[in-house]
């Protein structure tokens, strides 16, 4: 069975790299004129995908006609295979490290498998940790970046903030709830503290003039923090009072005034839900808590010997095995005591009687 | 005299999916053939037990899609016989090497009971097919077999994209069809993560209850007018409960918790790393570092470093007096809490990962077993019950908006979404759009249609929140990544001979028997 894996492996392997050239030719040859870009290594890996299911179908009706034909020159062909193969290239980067995938056991070559680093599709993403914060991350093409830019005007770009900027979505209304000035606007990740359950929030990428005017690249989907805390009790007529309800969820002596003992809810499920295990399976393997120095001894004896290969060796009135040349080896937890080992070999025609009893002592001083 | 109220004890089993038929032997692969020697088999063995003795019991199980997988895996069903063969031998070697020491001798038999047992249960009497067991006890009507995400997905994180939810659902109600023959009535959302909206999707499939951690439900809109003891119902008419604290803090509290007694077995000693390296060898794996190996012989103690041997009759004694005074506990509780609720008979729910019991807590099971025989035998103010007998009882109930949480650390998604970890979504969003995209397709060849199913599968697998998990966790984060990297990586490999439209069937195939989970998939849910 393993070894047909192993040889399965191989073959791909094989292929893999046989295939790679094989299609790199093939896609120069049928990519029709798709494009129109000439830096294809910064084209949107998005784009890149749309195209490619377009190519494809593309690719169905035209099959027939000759695709070379329909360049307008030479020149211009030349520009357009070039992008081509700097895209397939780029796939074959990726594509050829799979051959590390199904290979060997060694660690280190599955560091080299990489997926891509960026996808240039102007996009910036909103996700929710928790009730007091987010997290946001983009992703812009120089080119969206440059369109925008050049809406600024000239004398104020190079004076322009780059902020991820937050807002607060109120039914229709949206209002600016936080700026966050960033390094990187092309690509880039931020952990956002708006500290305010039950509400909705949506993000925006962009440039911020010093005149207090944002030019946005991107703008996020929409999300919303959970609530926390208990919900009024007036909402439902025939709830239980309020002392009550608190006592059945095992809370007690919480304070007097409502602020007091909202303020202590919340802790108290701060303080609750963040001593959780959760996924006990999986958990690193030491939790004893650092302890004074330490120190373990223990013994082990070994007996080893050897007689004929075919008598029988006894220790008290257990069977020793021996090894197909007579050897035998034994290994005992030897805690403090006197022990004695009383071995008896006799050969297998039943004459021959050997016995030998060593006596060991362990102490210690 | 009628009882005041239910206790429903929610198990969940889960494990990634791993498995490495490119390799001999895989360390991960442990995880699985662990769990089953320590819980899967043990608990079936209860259940079973529990059954010929004509004691009624209620559990509920949630046994997830890539544990169901891997458990009917025929190569993981026969690594598992050879682990066990290998344990077998070990054993032998410690029952001579404690002949001198009889309290370790008697645990080295002990050991060796265990493993030959597990494999004579496994082997001789279910065949390999665990999962007909549990199948066959869902039958009996005392077990309910739960669903969960196909692959453990966290979904607050994939909801982003409603294709991604609704693929981690849907692919996981088809292998539960598949599996147990019907119709799933509970899941378990992974992690127990919740946001606003799940409810929706889980309503297209039919589901009809979850279950929140405690927090999630007792911070619904509206307010809970029972809190967390009794069931309600979400926009979506889903049913929801919601998890209680004294129950779950009695057995998870490293401190108050029961498994930390000191008569309890001690999980962080273990003779992988006690004995003698050359000794172990053959038992460890071939790249050389120590592992627990399962085997140990010592009793947590107290606080300190030094431990003493273990006494399983001890540890059973007070695994019996644990589950009395859980027992009583829970008698207390339902007592005051029927008196307060207005003639409702309150329900406790109190879920717990699956393998607590006997892998971290070696003497849970035992416990279990205590429990369910004390509450069948000897009080008759409570009784066991699963969530949908509860909705049974209780078809009318309030209408909540549940808040989004977890049970994870903290209560929401810092887990699976912090510095160790964040960088992998932006892959799998765009991995999840790109499936979309191709899930329209309808009209293909025999051919790319497994092509594309099998990009479902590398995607689904990358989405399991397992990986983000052990990244935070980090002692498997390697494997964690790697993992990850690779599943978009196959994705990416399909993709593109889809789109040149030049299927290798070697690689396909290939691949198909490498992540060969779910048989039946249908690209077609991610549309």
């Amino acid at each position: 069975m393993l070894g047909k894996i192993r040889k399965k492996v191989a073959a791909f392997k094989n292929k893999t790299r046989g295939k790679v050239k094989k299609s790199e030719k093939k896609d120069k040859k049928t990519s029709p004129k798709s494009s129109s870009r000439s830096k294809s290594s910064r084209v949107s890996w998005r784009k890149k995908i749309v195209r490619r299911i377009k190519q494809s179908s593309k690719k169905k009706l035209e099959s027939s006609s000759n695709l070379s034909s329909s360049y307008k020159s030479k020149k211009e062909k030349n520009v357009l295979l070039d992008s081509i193969s700097a895209l397939v290239s780029e796939e074959k980067v990726a594509f050829s490290q799979n051959k590390y995938r199904l290979g060997e056991i060694k660690e280190k070559e599955s560091i080299k498998i990489r997926l891509p680093q960026r996808y240039f599709d102007n996009r910036i993403v909103l996700m929710v940790r928790d009730p007091w914060w987010l997290y946001t991350y983009w992703d812009i093409s120089p080119e969206r970046e440059k369109d925008v830019r050049a809406e600024i005007p000239l004398a104020l770009r190079n004076k322009c903030k780059r902020i991820v900027r937050a807002y607060e979505v109120k039914g229709l209304k949206e209002e600016v709830f936080l700026d966050i000035e960033v390094e990187n606007i092309y690509f880039g990740n931020w952990y956002i503290n708006v500290n305010k359950p039950e509400a909705a929030f949506c993000v925006e990428i962009g440039y911020l003039t010093p005149q207090g005017r944002f030019y946005s690249l991107a703008r996020s989907n929409i999300v919303s923090t959970p609530y926390f805390g208990l919900s009024n009790a007036e909402e439902e007529e025939w709830i239980l009072p309020e002392e009550e309800y608190l006592k059945i969820l095992g809370l007690y002596n919480l304070g007097k005034s409502s602020l007091e003992v909202a303020g202590k809810i919340e802790e108290i499920f701060r303080r609750q839900i963040s001593s959780f295990l959760s996924s006990s399976y999986l958990l690193p393997s030491s939790n004893v808590s650092a302890d004074k120095f330490f120190f373990e001894l223990a013994t082990e004896l070994i007996i080893y010997g050897r007689t004929e290969p075919d008598a029988t060796l006894k220790l008290g009135s257990k069977k020793v095995p021996l090894a197909k040349d007579g050897t035998f080896r034994l290994r005992f937890l030897l805690p403090e005591g006197k022990f004695s080992f009383p071995f008896e070999a006799s050969s297998s025609s039943g004459k021959h009687k050997v016995k030998v009893s060593p006596q060991v002592e362990r102490f210690t001083l | 005299m009628a009882e005041k109220g239910f206790l429903s004890l929610i198990l969940h089993a889960h494990l990634p999916f791993v498995r490495h038929p490119e390799y001999e032997e895989f360390l991960e692969e442990r995880w699985l053939f662990e769990a089953l020697t320590e819980t899967y088999i043990p608990l079936l063995l209860m259940m079973e037990k529990l059954w010929e003795e004509g004691v009624d019991f209620r559990l509920t199980m949630n046994i997830s899609p890539t544990l169901c997988s891997m458990l009917e895996d025929e190569l993981l069903q026969r690594r598992y016989v050879h682990y066990l063969e290998k344990m077998i031998e070990l054993c032998e070697k410690e029952i001579t090497r404690t002949r001198y020491h009889p309290q370790f001798n008697q645990l080295a038999y002990m050991y060796y009971h265990i493993f030959t047992q597990s494999r004579h249960t496994f082997l001789d009497k279910w065949k390999k097919d665990i999962l007909s067991c549990f199948r066959t006890l869902q039958e009996k009507g005392k077990l309910e077999i739960i669903t969960c995400g196909a692959t453990h997905g966290y979904l607050p994180l994939l909801a982003y994209q409603p294709a991604a939810v609704r693929a981690q659902i849907k692919a996981a109600v088809v292998s539960y069809r598949r599996v147990f023959k019907r119709q799933p009535k509970g899941i378990w959302l992974p992690e127990c993560g919740y946001f606003e909206g799940l409810d929706s999707y889980l309503k297209e499939v039919g589901i009809k209850y979850f279950i929140l951690e405690t927090h999630g439900l007792l911070f619904s809109r509206p307010r809970p007018k029972f809190g967390v003891y009794s069931s309600y119902y979400t926009p979506a008419q889903v049913a929801v409960f919601g998890r209680d604290m004294e129950t779950s803090k009695s057995v998870w509290s490293a401190k108050e918790g029961y498994p930390g007694d000191y008569n309890y077995r001690e999980y962080y000693r273990d003779i992988g790393f006690d004995l003698d390296y050359d000794y172990l060898k053959p038992y460890m794996p071939s790249v050389g570092s120590r592992i627990f190996l399962g085997i140990k012989y010592y009793r947590i103690t107290g606080p300190g470093k030094h431990k003493k041997p273990y006494n399983q009759a001890q540890a059973l004694e007070k695994a019996a007096e644990h589950a009395g005074n859980f027992m009583f506990n829970r008698q207390k509780q339902i007592e005051y809490l029927y008196s307060k609720l207005g003639g409702r008979k309150p329900i406790i729910v109190s879920p717990y990962d699956a393998e607590l019991f006997g892998h971290w807590w070696f003497e849970g099971v035992n416990f279990l077993d205590f429990l369910i025989r004390k509450i069948y035998y000897d009080q008759s103010d409570f009784k066991l019950i699963t969530p949908s007998e509860y909705l049974r009882l209780y078809p009318r109930n309030q209408k909540i908006r549940p808040a989004a949480s977890s049970w994870g650390w903290k209560g929401y998604s810092e887990v699976w979404l912090n510095g160790s970890n964040d960088w992998i979504y932006p892959h799998l969003h765009r991995a999840c759009e790109l499936m979309h995209t191709l899930a329209r397709h309808k009209k293909v060849s025999s051919l790319k249609r497994r092509v594309l199913n099998q990009m479902a599968r590398e995607l689904l697998l990358a989405q399991s929140s397992d990986w983000p998990f052990i990244m935070k966790t980090g002692t498997f984060a390697q494997y964690a990544r790697k993992r990850f990297v690779e599943h978009l990586q196959n994705f990416y490999t399909l993709y593109y001979q889809f789109r040149r439209r030049e299927v290798e069937e070697d690689v396909l195939r290939i691949l198909e028997d490498k992540d060969n989970i779910f048989p039946g998939i249908n690209y077609a849910i991610f549309a």
